[in-house]
């Protein structure tokens, strides 16, 4: 069976389940780290929007109305569903479509908290509407050859974005010039999105979007780098000195990678997340920084990417109790605050497998030197 | 014109106060305030979401999102205005340091935060101007607020506050020609560049150029006439070869300001070719006719009049231009039913395109009404 027919005949199967005369998944055209984007999973294709959306009648009949209507073609050439129409006005071509594949009665609706109003209200006219996220995030549990090698790709971009951050680590540069050479290094790696907060300085407080700020000699440099390859994310947490480092920066980072090393050995499937925030704080912790395990001196110790991931792009707490699955993947990172040298970024992401973590990225997670 | 939206706006992200000073923000706001005195409103929620359609908040505020979030500003008529926005409150201090709005409230919902600033100011009873709202707003969201608000009196104000946009102030005209600078310099490098192996890495040239001169938010699409079913589109993994003919449309955006322009070129051996200047010289036949007090109908049908029937299949699919500011796509559109004269101060992103042996040539700029 495809990757398609699978997700569709899953679909089909869930839906029968829950009694659902149709599904739609929405999407409001925006692709968000921290919501994932169910159209673009289900579709195989990123929608332009502002409204696009599948509609799965419960004959396994399928339309994909999308926005722009000039967009057709592409997404056409791009998704498995054969039938894609352009779609000007959508609620009236998604009445249409719902008439045309016989829906009537109840449709679960997934991506629908992206849904405006207007659209909403003119669809409940026409059916009684339920929340339908959970169904296509249980679709996505497990991912496909092609999804795996994409996070692969992802990996690769990340290892080519982190090279260009290291060497773009000078003093004299700015901000924002780090960031356009990372970017750079990492589309021409096979990137096609990227999401890459930064902070430079003596004594960072968190990572956020580039400034003018010019790097300085004996600076540290943090960044957070994310490529995107058709909706696979993959995360590198870093930090570069700019020059020699200090020998309380050298005895804290080696804490954190400490850390993380051992929160990635509790990484297994069936393992709950909670124990990757519980392991990085009880390190931490037992080296006397117990009251830095919080924000806003951390934020999260690890999260998950997009569809059938846990917590994706949110966090992982000692709240997270959801067991590790199969194939998820996840990134564990001890980004903290330290009195003695700022805001320090640490991590990276594995894939979650039965007998442990597979670490995704080939460049090291360690403290670097920029001489 | 629609392009993908970025995961995250991940450029240069400065307030320059002597570029755009709080003063200017103050001037905007006491614009709506006449405004909204002549329609007897007290106070007026401005709401955004997205990276394509927060413009509203952002205009007054100053404050942009980042990731695909929304963002709300109440302006009262009397008293002072409040900016909420979608996120985390470790983001209040970030967003007090890009905004002259000093009663910031960061938050996940933004229905119930907007009803707690109305009760501040004792306007939870009161006639309201909405502007997005509930275009723009989830369901959800709309919901809690027009429970919240059942006893106020809700008007549609955004036409208000687009008016108000449409005609830009000499600082964000300045703006909109600083982010022109940086799309021009951009598309132009491709001409300096040498060949590239394909479509991502054409892109990617064109991207890093645009950053490293401050972008802020980069947008990129292009068109080869030898695709089947030839549409503007984002790059793909595909290789570029020699001979066809491509365009390339850019938006970039700079201390929040956006500028759009279309380049065509000719993949040559080991460079990139200027195509020839018929499209150039039908640009600058358009550009001069959007004068002030023309009538945008009447322009957009006598430019439609003066193309080939597939030059204008092939330009309405995607318009002639419109405005362009705060957002990359802003009223008015230049179409044939926009019922609006063209006005000093307006700017705007045109396009057009050539047949040529080569394909279609496209070309397209922003510009400013004088």
């Amino acid at each position: 069976m495809t990757a398609p027919d699978r997700k569709l005949a899953e679909a089909l199967r869930l839906m029968s389940e829950r009694r659902l005369a149709g599904l739609i998944i929405y999407s409001d055209g925006t692709c968000n780290i921290l919501r994932a984007s169910y159209l673009r999973y289900f579709a195989g294709v990123a929608p332009m929007g502002p409204n696009s959306a599948a509609v799965i009648g419960a004959d396994g009949r399928v339309t994909l109305l999308v926005q722009p209507a000039w967009d057709a073609a592409r997404v056409r050439r791009r998704t498995w569903i054969d039938d894609v129409r352009g779609a000007d006005g959508m609620a009236e071509e998604l009445a249409r479509a719902l008439e045309r594949l016989g829906i009537q009665g109840t449709v679960g609706l997934a991506g629908g908290r992206e849904m405006p109003h207007p659209l909403y209200d003119a669809l409940s006219a026409a059916v009684h509407m339920t929340p339908a996220d959970d169904l296509v995030e249980e679709i996505a549990r497990v991912k496909s050859a092609g999804e795996l090698a994409l996070v692969r790709k992802a990996a690769a971009a990340a290892d080519a974005g982190f090279e260009a951050f290291l060497q773009a680590s000078r003093a004299g540069v700015r901000e924002y010039e780090i960031v356009a050479e990372v970017e750079y290094a990492m589309r021409c790696a096979g990137a096609d999105d990227n999401f890459i907060l930064l902070s430079t300085g003596p004594h960072n407080r968190a990572m956020r979007a580039p400034t003018d700020r010019q790097v300085a000699e004996g600076d540290i440099v943090i960044g957070e780098i994310t490529p995107v390859c058709d909706g696979q994310f993959l995360q590198l947490c870093r930090t570069v000195v700019v020059g020699a480092p200090a020998p309380v920066l050298v005895d804290r980072y080696a804490l954190l990678v400490r850390a993380y090393e051992e929160a990635v050995g509790c990484v297994r499937a069936g393992a709950p997340a909670s124990l990757i925030a519980s392991t990085i704080d009880r390190v931490l912790t037992d080296a006397g920084y117990g009251e830095f395990c919080r924000p806003p001196y951390m934020r999260t110790r690890g999260h998950g990417f997009g569809v059938g991931s846990v917590a994706p792009g949110a966090l992982i707490d000692a709240d997270t109790h959801e067991p590790l699955v199969d194939q998820q993947v996840v990134v564990v990172h001890p980004n903290q605050y330290l009195p003695e040298t700022g805001y320090l970024a640490c991590g990276e992401t594995v894939l979650v497998t039965p007998h442990g973590a597979e670490r995704l990225a080939r460049t090291e997670t360690r403290l670097y030197a920029k001489p | 014109m629609h392009t993908l939206q970025p995961t995250l706006r991940l450029g240069r992200d400065v307030w320059d106060r002597a570029a755009m000073p709080v003063d200017e923000f103050r001037a905007r706001a006491e614009r709506l305030r006449t405004a909204m005195a002549e329609r007897d409103l007290d106070a007026l929620l401005l709401y955004g979401a997205n990276l394509n359609g927060c413009g509203h908040p952002t205009w007054l505020s100053n404050y942009i999102v980042k990731l695909p979030f929304a963002a709300l500003v109440l302006l009262p008529r009397d008293g002072d205005p409040a900016l909420m926005f979608q996120g985390a409150t470790r983001g209040r201090s970030a967003a007090q340091a890009t905004t002259w709005i000093e009663d910031v409230r960061p938050c996940w919902n933004i229905g119930e935060t907007c009803l707690a600033a109305l009760e501040d100011r004792h306007l939870t009873g009161a006639r309201l101007g909405l502007a997005g709202l509930p275009r723009l707003m989830p369901h959800a969201d709309w919901r809690t607020l027009a429970a919240g608000l059942a006893g106020a009196a809700l008007v549609d104000a955004e036409d208000l506050v687009v008016r108000c946009r449409a005609i830009k102030s000499d600082r964000e005209v300045a703006q909109i020609r600083r982010a022109s600078a940086i799309v021009a310099a951009a598309l132009e490098s491709v001409l300096h560049s040498g060949s590239f192996a394909g479509e991502s890495e054409l892109a990617a040239h064109i991207m890093r150029t645009a950053r490293i001169r401050g972008a802020e938010d980069i947008r990129l699409l292009i068109f080869k006439s030898g695709d089947a079913d030839a549409a503007f589109r984002p790059v793909e993994d595909a290789a570029l070869t020699e001979g066809e003919t491509i365009a390339v449309l850019l938006s970039a955006s700079r201390e929040r300001y956006w500028s759009e322009a279309i380049r065509t070129v000719r993949v040559g051996g080991d460079r990139f070719e200027p195509t020839e200047s018929q499209a150039a010289d039908r640009f600058a036949a358009l550009v001069d006719g959007l004068r002030p007090g023309t009538s945008i109908p009447e322009w957009s049908s006598a430019t439609l009049a003066r193309m080939t029937n597939l030059e204008a299949a092939a330009v309405r699919t995607y318009g002639l231009g419109h405005g362009i500011g705060i957002e990359p796509e802003e009223w008015p559109a230049l179409s044939d039913t926009e019922e609006t004269a063209i006005a000093p101060g307006m700017c705007f992103t045109v396009r057009t395109v050539i047949e040529s042996d080569g394909g279609l040539i496209w070309q397209g700029d922003t510009l400013v009404v004088p």
